[in-house]
């Protein structure tokens, strides 16, 4: 066999090199063909879309930036975003925050039987179709015969309107997003924590240093890639709420717990403004990336990798 | 008077007991050194005594006070891992100072003993890296300066030299020396490597299987080890091991017939213990025992011969190094009388202390 080095000089489709770059291009062909089709057409087809108005009826016409511009005035369109990060704010903090306590929390000595218990009760929702969920806690979340206010009304708290007051609602939509996704949080920071060597814990003690200070100046500093991660992979998904708003309130009352995504689902199949619903589905994907990059450019100043 | 007593000592791990009634005093300002084979409960022993590993059984004094259910902190120790445990994200003046501050010292008073440290280490201008920017020796050194600033009465050190190069381990070893000198305080210091053992320590602890086997300075294990146990431990190349018959008269028989003193007492079979370099190659008519040649090591000022006697018993001989011996060649060995040792059916040493030549 020649050399690498000669290998990239003769180029990778001179005689000698051809086959095995055909052979390399057949090895990866059904990944590409898949990337194609499912993910580069739709995001090229979104951005043509952007740029027409295209009612699924009539054919597509070119109506430059007018979409774009649209936006500016759309007061709806405001409102559903403002919805969208504030769920993404809680969500994720919810989710992050209360999945690494109950990882450090799960983590200790404690009878392997309670740990692994806890742990699988936790995680079990990620398991479960989030329709399911959903509709389950549609009931569970009922003003009067929920099971919700039907404790607290044991302890004498008046009903509450978790899903027909506009205050309420997105409220009741992070809730069961937390209660959700929070184990899968929990899983990812049990698997840092569990990374991160005993020693530094025996260290910690030696220098007589409290639990609690271990757990602020030690565990988080040590799990922070780990939280990283899970800061951007539940904003990437926070985003992208959808299911659980559609079956728990629709939306409503009136915009007060819309999504961005729902939006975009109502302005494409419902208005049939498809070209107005790629060119928001765009501004999402703009912001997705521009909200993980100062994720990742302010973590420069707190996560620490060894 | 002593400084740390452990008094019946155990530890168990469910049904399995590890440490198995540890009886222990060790005066302040001692250097001990816990020696013992893998697995033998050395490090379990120690983080018993930094109060890392809670104890089953027995009492841990330090200072006149029951430590049993002290946090290492109140303890007043101050330990060195063998994976160093510098926080990776702190550099190495912060990885000095997390104790210090914890403990409520002032920033000036935290600062001169950070200082101080540093320059007896040597390690000032590697203050403000973090430990990934450090050398395995540096990071080591930064692990023993996090230990000395603490001012602590007991240093505890686990196999502190394993992770370094047999450079630097020598140079590091040395330097442990030092710090004792320096440092009022007792270090207990764990390791697997004899040499380390009988180089630094006052008095070594021999382990095995979560006993104490033996307690003694360097030389008294080395000269009258209680057992075969420590005998075959302590000293490298090992010691020789041969079956002989004890007679009456206080004399033992070997393989050739020939008579050598043995201390009085019960007769029968027992192990004769010869080191290496007490064989003495001679003529057959001296000879207490002959083997067969297998191969020699030349050390340059002396060599280490490996020879098989006729019972299929390995022997080792270090003598002055010389022209290579006929390879096969029947050696003939005898040894002083007085560097035998002697260890009954039950493996504990036969007789008094025979003082041997070495
Ligand atoms: N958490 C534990 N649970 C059960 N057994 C343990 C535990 N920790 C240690 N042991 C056992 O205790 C014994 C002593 O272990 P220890 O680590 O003290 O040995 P050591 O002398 O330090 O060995 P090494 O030289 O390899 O470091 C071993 O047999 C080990 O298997
Ligand atoms: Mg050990």
């Amino acid at each position: 066999m020649t050399s690498i080095a000669n290998d990239a000089a003769a180029g990778w489709f001179s005689p000698q090199n051809r086959k095995e770059t055909i052979a390399g291009l057949l090895f990866i062909a059904p990944a590409l063909i898949g990337f194609a089709v499912f993910v580069a057409g739709p995001m090229a087809a979104t951005v043509v879309l952007s740029l027409m108005k295209y009612d699924l009826f009539s054919n597509p016409s070119f109506v430059g930036l007018a979409n774009f511009e649209a936006m500016l005035d759309d007061r709806r369109l405001w409102k559903v975003l403002g919805n969208t990060a504030f769920f993404a704010v809680f969500a994720v903090a919810g989710n992050v925050g209360l999945g690494v306590v109950l990882a450090v929390l799960l983590n200790r000595n404690m009878s392997k039987t309670v740990q692994y218990a806890y742990r699988a009760a936790y995680f079990f929702p990620s398991l479960v179709g989030l329709i399911f969920v959903a509709v389950i806690w549609q009931f569970l979340f009922q003003r009067d015969i929920g099971v919700i206010n039907y404790y607290l009304g044991l302890v004498g708290i008046e009903p509450v309107r978790w899903l027909s007051s506009a205050r309420n609602a997105l409220w009741s939509v992070i809730i069961l997003d937390i209660w959700k996704n929070v184990g899968f949080a929990m899983l990812i920071a049990t698997a840092g924590l569990q990374s991160i060597s005993k020693d530094y814990y025996d260290a910690a003690r030696v220098d007589g240093s409290s639990s609690l200070r271990t757990f602020w100046q030690i565990t988080l500093p040590l799990l922070s890639p780990t939280i990283l991660f899970l800061l951007t992979m539940n904003t990437i998904g926070a985003f992208k709420v959808f299911e659980s708003i559609v079956v728990l309130t629709n939306g409503g009352p009136g915009d007060a717990s819309r999504s961005l995504v729902m939006y975009i689902y109502e302005q494409g199949f419902k208005s049939f403004n498809m070209g107005y619903a790629s060119a928001i589905s765009l501004l999402l994907l703009t912001i997705t990336v521009i909200v993980t990059a100062i994720q990742f450019a302010l973590s420069k100043r707190w996560a620490f990798y060894e | 008077m002593a400084d740390l007593y452990l008094e019946g000592v155990t530890k168990s791990y469910g049904a399995a007991t590890v440490i198995r009634g540890i009886e222990l005093q060790i005066p302040f300002g001692e250097f001990v050194v816990f020696v013992g084979p893998s697995g033998c409960g050395k490090s379990t022993l120690l983080r018993m005594i930094a109060g890392l590993e809670p104890i089953s059984g027995g009492v841990i004094r330090i200072g006149g006070t029951v430590a049993n259910l002290l946090e290492p902190a109140e303890r007043g120790v101050a330990m060195v891992f063998q994976s160093y445990a510098l926080y990776p994200h702190m550099t190495a003046y912060k990885n000095m100072a997390f104790g210090l501050k914890i403990a409520g010292l002032d920033k000036g008073e935290i600062d001169q003993r950070v200082t101080r440290a540093a320059r007896m280490l040597q390690i000032e201008e590697l203050l403000h890296r973090i430990p990934k920017d450090m050398s395995g020796g540096q990071r080591q050194r930064v692990a023993i300066g996090r230990s000395i600033v603490r001012e602590p009465r007991l240093f505890l050190f686990d196999e502190p030299l394993s992770n370094l190069d047999a450079a630097l381990r020598v140079q590091t070893r040395i330097e442990i020396a030092k710090l004792h000198k320096i440092v009022d305080a007792t270090i207990i210091y764990v390791t697997h490597d004899q040499v380390e053992a009988m180089t630094l320590a006052d008095r070594i602890v021999v382990l095995n299987q979560g006993r104490i086997e033996q307690v003694g300075t360097p030389l008294e294990l080395y000269r009258t080890p209680a057992n075969l146990f420590v005998a075959s431990f302590i000293g490298s190349p090992k010691m020789n091991f041969f079956p002989v018959t004890l007679e009456r008269e206080g004399l033992a028989r070997g393989p050739l017939g020939t008579a050598i003193p043995a201390p009085a007492g019960p007769t029968g079979r027992a192990t004769l213990g010869v080191r290496p370099e007490s064989l003495v190659l001679c003529e057959p008519d001296q000879a207490f025992l002959s083997a067969r040649l297998q191969f020699e090591e030349h050390l340059g000022e002396h060599r280490l011969i490996y020879a098989q006697t006729g019972d299929g018993i390995e022997l080792i001989a270090k003598e002055p190094d010389g022209p290579s011996l006929a390879e096969g060649s029947i050696l003939h060995f005898r040894f002083a009388p007085e560097s035998a040792h002697f260890f009954g059916p039950d493996g504990n040493r036969l007789g008094l202390s025979t003082k041997g030549t070495h």
